[in-house]
């Protein structure tokens, strides 16, 4: 096998993978895997624990188990591995745990120095093998056999890691085009099967480019695409556009999209929700509150009636600051309708056919808030793969944790979804 | 024997029973001196430092008189133009009379200066603090200051260390010249600090205790601008560009740096920087999660500064400050754990800081 090179990698891109395996594992026993889980374990707890006061280790033990998916032993030793990379300082008497003082970075910083500890603990080859297979496939899907050549790694082993992958859900094999194609469900969870499609048909490459362009331009109506034949000054062929349009049209999930009467409906696209690692449970509504608030903003800015907006950052800013524009205008009924729709905001009608944007004040839409200036400017959001039930529960007294644990109500939170894949086969047995 | 020093002790037992940060007897030196041995201007008897939401801290000064011929009203002006020349919020003049008349009270009030007599201090203080009479720990202990004074004194070279924290910190033009200036004192000591002297932790808490009011005073000035910064590079800019008292004075500074370092073989920071820069920037990201709580960090640094010099193992009104704010104490760590490795203090320090500071974690 080709020896991954984890070393060369970002640090934060590995200890980012390892968090996604991890995420996906959950509890599943997996022997071949060793440091990667403990990393993986070591970023969860740290992006929850992150600027809380001291935390009593049995509530941390418990909320660690039933919230984040860490089993109850294995949260001292991933503390220590806390401790000895300076996120945290432990209370303790004598051997035993009773407090833990978290001291852990924001920014890029959290996720390189646990990139930076794996990297010199180190791997064994079929956590090698996975971290490689999650690598590329966070940037694209692939077809399966040309990831084992690119990889190079023997062919059991590779099996293996594909085996090890789907069963531990972070990694999911689609069929088209006779082909069996790989891909990430954290970073390709909607409409897998036309992207799948798509590289089956025409490789990786493209869906590589089309990600990098969307992402330095979220939201982005694709009737400009159309025009433009180009996103952010990024150029793209046709059969790139010829995939957004049938995400746009031949989803199961669609983009959002905005109906008014001098552009039409228009759909607004974004790179494919996060999910797993990426995006916690409870943030998915949030996050799609955020993209129709990007989009609405979009909406303004490519396709207005009258005056453009310039500034699409400085106006969500505004919103954020004030949770309000303080102007209405004649577009703002169709341009923001979604908004009314999804709580997020209220129109106010100030006569003359215009009307005033006030957004709902909640800590969720302040929140969505945040993700859709974050997606504007940088195409990505942050914070959004932290679980707020867990943090809550960090800072409740470790008596109420008990008192939810002996109820069972904790256990019961977990629910499992239907994949789309399994969605189909459902569909297909009723239509027998 | 300390002057007034039954009123000091009272008003150290207000403060603290109000939590707010006290500091006994600071020296106000001319600022802008000619002379190269400048005397005294004056002193404040007790200065104490009342946390705010808005403003970081208010500072509030205890002017305490036993002459019994004092005119309470003409006091009253001087330390209306004391307050002026610090930036004070109030004033409190404690005199040992008998009555004030009332009309001298009303016109001090409108100088922002409230006069008591002893008396009057006694009903003041129980009437508008719960606390007065509770147990109050260390720092609100005149013996106990005036004993860690002493201690630090008879170490010629930390006493210019104390001598700092006890007047030039507090005349500081703005809290980012105070912060630069209180790293920069406590490295060039560093070479004296030793671990093994209760003398010497106490001072370095103390010096911890005032970095970390300076810290405060900061955080409340960074979020209301910046709220939580989503970029470090932004939070390290504009947190360069305060320190070093704006833009152009910051690039004029790091030029001159950086020219220095161009004829060093030495290697060091790039740009010109706090010492442990990245360290600085987590530890200031952290405290921008709760920037009122940091306010009340100080406090409890210096009460376990004064436990350890007085060998009090059970620490517990400083662990009854941690209950009262758990962010402040585990800010508490925070602060003192950067100030050790950016003043290059001896590792024991560190040490000792968790020692000290970890069991008092306030836990669920």
């Amino acid at each position: 096998m080709s020896e991954f090179k984890y070393t060369t990698r970002p640090p934060e891109e590995l200890s980012a993978r390892c968090h996604e395996i991890q995420t996906g594992l959950g509890f599943k026993e997996v022997p071949d895997f060793d440091n990667l889980r403990d990393v993986g374990m070591a970023v969860r707890l740290a992006l929850h624990i992150r600027g809380l006061p001291t935390v009593n280790f049995a509530t941390l033990r418990m909320v660690a188990s039933h919230y984040l998916g860490i089993p109850g032993p294995a949260v001292k030793s991933i503390v220590e591995i806390l401790a000895e990379v300076e996120f945290v300082k432990i209370q303790s008497e004598g051997r035993t745990i009773k407090a833990v003082v978290p001291d852990v970075p924001y920014y890029e910083a959290m996720y390189s120095t646990l990139g930076i500890f794996a990297a010199e603990t180190g791997f064994n080859e079929s956590e090698q093998l996975a971290l490689d297979m999650l690598c590329r496939l966070s940037k694209s899907p692939e077809k399966v056999d040309a990831l084992e050549t690119k990889i190079g790694a023997e062919h059991k082993l590779f099996e293996r890691a594909l085996t090890l992958g789907k069963e531990g859900s972070y990694l999911r094999v689609h069929r088209a085009r006779g082909r069996d194609i790989a891909l990430s469900p954290t970073y390709f969870s909607e409409n897998a099967e036309i992207f799948a499609d798509m590289v089956a048909g025409k490789g990786s490459g493209e869906i590589q480019h089309l990600m990098k362009a969307i992402q330095a331009m979220q939201g982005v109506p694709l009737s400009i695409i159309e025009k433009n034949q180009e996103v952010g000054g990024i150029k793209l062929s046709p059969s790139e556009i010829q995939l957004l349009k049938r995400l746009a049209q031949d989803g199961a999930v669609k983009p959002p999209s905005i109906s008014t009467d001098h552009a039409g409906e228009n759909f607004f696209l974004f790179t494919p929700t996060p999910a797993g690692a990426a995006l916690s449970p409870t943030k998915r509504d949030i996050y799609e509150k955020a993209m129709a608030i990007v989009a609405a903003v979009r909406q303004g800015q490519f396709l207005p009636q009258k005056y453009a907006i310039r500034y699409p950052s400085a106006l969500i800013n505004k919103l954020r600051n004030n949770l309000k524009l303080g102007k209405s205008t004649s577009e703002a009924s169709q341009q923001y309708k979604q908004l009314v729709h999804m709580r997020v905001a209220q129109l106010i009608p100030v006569g003359y056919g215009r009307s005033e944007l006030r957004i709902i004040d909640t800590p969720e839409n302040r929140e969505a808030l945040d993700m859709a200036y974050k997606l504007v400017i940088s195409g990505a959001s942050s914070g959004a793969e932290v679980d707020d039930e867990a943090r809550k529960a960090l800072q409740k007294p470790h008596s109420f944790i008990e008192s939810l644990v002996a109820s069972g109500e904790l256990v019961k939170r977990e629910k499992v979804e239907l994949s789309q894949d399994q969605q189909l086969e459902m569909e297909n047995l009723f239509l027998k | 024997m300390m002057k007034d020093r039954d009123q000091k002790s009272k008003a150290l037992r207000l403060a603290v029973a109000n939590r707010w940060l006290p500091q006994l007897e600071v020296d106000i030196e001319p600022v802008r001196a000619v002379d190269a041995n400048a005397p005294l201007v004056t002193d404040l008897d007790v200065l104490a430092e009342i946390p705010d939401l808005l403003t970081g801290y208010r500072s509030l000064v205890f002017d305490c008189k036993t002459k019994a011929k004092e005119s309470a009203v003409n006091r009253a002006m001087w330390l209306s133009g004391l307050l002026k020349k610090i930036n004070g919020a109030h004033g409190f003049c404690i005199l040992k009379k008998k009555k004030i008349e009332l009309d001298h009270r009303l016109f001090a009030d409108e100088l922002g200066v409230t006069l008591l007599t002893e008396d009057d201090f006694e009903l003041y203080a129980r009437s508008t603090s719960p606390d007065y009479d509770r147990p109050l720990g260390h720092i609100a202990s005149i013996d106990i200051w005036e004993n860690y004074f002493a201690a630090v004194g008879k170490f010629e070279k930390l006493q210019l260390g104390l001598a700092f924290l006890r007047s030039e910190y507090w005349l500081a033009e703005s809290a980012a010249d105070s912060c630069r200036k209180t790293l920069a004192e406590i490295r060039k000591l560093h070479p004296e600090f030793d671990p093994d002297k209760k003398a010497h932790v106490a001072l370095f808490f103390d010096f911890a205790a005032l970095f970390g009011r300076s810290l405060a005073l900061i955080i409340s000035q960074v979020f209301k601008a910046h709220f939580h910064p989503d970029v470090q590079e932004d939070l390290s800019d504009a947190l360069l560009v305060l320190l070093y008292g704006g833009r152009e004075a910051y690039e004029h500074r790091n030029e001159l740096y950086q020219r220095i370092l161009a004829k060093s073989p030495e290697g060091g920071a790039t740009n010109l920087s706090l010492p442990e820069w990245e360290a600085f920037l987590k530890l200031f990201r952290q405290l921008l999660d709760a920037p009122v709580e940091v306010q009340y960090s100080p406090s409890i640094l210096k009460e376990v500064g004064l436990s350890f010099f007085v060998d009090d193992a059970d620490q517990a009104f400083a662990k009854t400050l941690c209950s009262e704010h758990p962010q402040a104490a585990r800010f508490s760590l925070l602060i003192a754990s950067y100030l050790v490795k950016a003043a290059k203090l001896p590792p024991e320090f560190g040490k000792l800081t968790d020692q000290l500071l970890i069991p008092l974690q306030p836990i669920a």
